[in-house]
């Protein structure tokens, strides 16, 4: 990954959106931040984004929500810390998204009284996963405790 | 629930518990009271204290309403965990109302240690210890190894041989290993273990009498370790079964058993930790007895005599006595790892420190 930005040749399935790679979250951005594990190819990386648009798995916001699975139906890491989902916050009208995995548990990121970002998929989108069979109920109370799978 | 009838021909004096309007997520045994721990899936806690009496009072520990995932007890306080945040919570005394404190941030579950102190898996933010007061505010400590990110999964606490020591604890730390985390009045160390190409996704000890204390461990991809804690030079067992499938959760001993939860079923692998721990192990191929519990079961552990089972119906109980039925027999290599390192990766221990006030 290079240092600028770059567009995924492809567009989602259902929205025709468009995918950007950002340095940021592949080792560019601060420790701190979230990033794709190296062995996720970058077709995964859309995949991830092409499923989560496909089957509209999204909050309130409108910010998307995708996983990776294998043949075998296995929940996949696809951040450098075991991550297993990643978000894709709502773009600008006509602008590419991009994605970064998101944390399982809320993390404690500073003090405490500083309000910090959720970092962790709303339990609608459980829900969501549960309703389009994508994931099964045991699966969906161990994510709704923040277990990995 | 949703076991075949051959297994539930099985839960003989056991009983279920089918969700009402509390869908529980999580439950566990208090240590040093016979009571059960329950939470829901929307942030409440109550208490069994037999399992005719159904469930007392519900009590909210989750502003967030997110799903309970640990529960500790401590200074006759209840402290709850979920992805979310961490809650204490504090009965009425001495003339003083109820009380709540909110750490925002979530955890991988709770546990006490020997001292008392409640003690958190934070993940890559580290370790939290807290110990609940009856004052105004609790310091909350979290604790961090300088340049080494470990992720603090699934967390126990060890047997503490010293008088004063504030904390000796293990947790499974993904693809680090397990890490030992010892924090004495002499002396303080971090020592890990990790297992060629494994992700360690939980733990969980073995003590008989006459043996020294096991920890085994359980990697994603269902095999299983097994160490001597007290040894200096821990040269570890592993074990693999084919007939146990799926992606590991969790596992536990009973009775010198070890069970495992995976994504597929519950496994109940006969005998593993005495074989583990005893003089009769061998290295040889073994035929070894596993009985699969099917169901839609996301959690497992013991209470009194009963292993508890949670699936997304309830709750059921199957008595220890009768877990050795139905089984089938697969054969297991247990044999020494050889592809480990110990590590003593001590001590640069980066500590923050806050307050949170009752209110």
């Amino acid at each position: 990954m290079g240092a600028t930005i770059t567009i995924h040749k492809q567009l989602t399935r259902r929205s025709s959106y468009s995918y950007a790679f950002t340095p940021k979250h592949h080792g560019g951005g601060l420790p701190t931040v979230a990033r794709w594990h190296p062995n996720v190819s970058r077709q995964d990386e859309f995949d991830v984004f092409d499923t989560a648009d496909f089957h509209n798995l999204s909050d309130q916001r409108g910010w998307l929500y995708g996983f990776l699975v294998d043949q075998q139906n296995r929940f996949l890491a696809i951040g450098t810390l075991f991550q297993q989902i990643a978000e894709f916050p709502k773009s600008r009208l006509n602008q590419p998204w991009h994605g970064y995995p998101i944390w399982p548990i809320k993390k404690h990121s500073g003090p405490f009284g500083r309000r910090s970002q959720k970092m962790r998929p709303d339990k609608t989108v459980f829900q969501q996963m549960l309703t389009k069979q994508l994931i099964s109920p045991p699966q969906m109370r161990l994510l709704q405790r923040g277990d990995f799978l | 629930m949703k076991f075949k009838e051959s297994d539930f021909d099985h839960i003989l004096d056991g009983a279920t518990i089918k969700n009402d309007d509390f869908e529980i997520s999580y439950a566990c045994e208090l240590p040093d009271c016979p009571l059960l721990a329950l939470g829901s899936t929307d942030g409440r806690v109550c208490f069994l204290d037999s399992l005719s009496a159904g469930f007392p009072d519900r009590v909210n520990a989750s502003e967030s309403k997110e799903a309970i995932n640990g529960i500790a007890m401590a200074q006759y306080q209840i402290i709850a965990s979920t992805r979310q945040e961490i809650t204490f919570l504090r009965p009425p005394s001495h003339g003083q109302p109820a009380a709540k404190a909110e750490c925002p941030f979530g955890s991988h579950g709770l546990f006490t240690a020997s001292s008392g102190v409640v003690v958190g898996p934070l993940g890559d933010s580290g370790v939290l210890f807290a110990m609940p007061t009856d004052k105004e505010e609790i310091t909350i400590t979290i604790r961090r190894i300088k340049e080494l990110d470990l992720y603090f999964y699934r967390g126990i606490p060890l047997p503490s041989a010293l008088q004063g020591d504030f904390a000796n604890i293990a947790f499974a730390v993904r693809t680090h290993g397990i890490a030992i985390m010892h924090l004495g009045s002499e002396r303080e160390y971090l020592r890990r273990l990790t297992f060629s190409q494994s992700d360690i996704i939980d733990i969980c000890t073995f003590r008989s009498v006459s043996m020294n204390p096991l920890i085994i461990a359980v990697s994603r991809d269902c095999h299983i370790f097994a160490f001597n804690l007290e040894s200096n030079n821990p040269k570890p067992l592993t074990a693999f079964f084919p007939s146990i499938t799926g992606t590991a959760y969790k596992v536990l001993t009973v009775n010198g058993h070890v069970i495992i939860l995976t994504s597929v079923s519950l496994f109940i692998v006969f005998d593993l930790a005495m074989i583990f721990a005893g003089s009769n192990r061998s290295k040889s191929n073994r035929l070894i007895k596993i009985r699969k519990v099917e169901g839609d079961i996301f959690d497992v552990g013991v209470f009194l005599d009963m292993l508890f089972l949670i699936d997304v119906d309830g709750i059921s109980f199957l008595k220890l006595s009768d877990l050795e039925v139905d089984f089938e027999e697969d054969v297991s290599i247990v044999k020494e790892a050889n592809d480990f390192n110990i590590y003593s990766d001590v001590q640069d221990y980066e500590a923050t420190r806050e307050l949170i006030v009752y209110s």
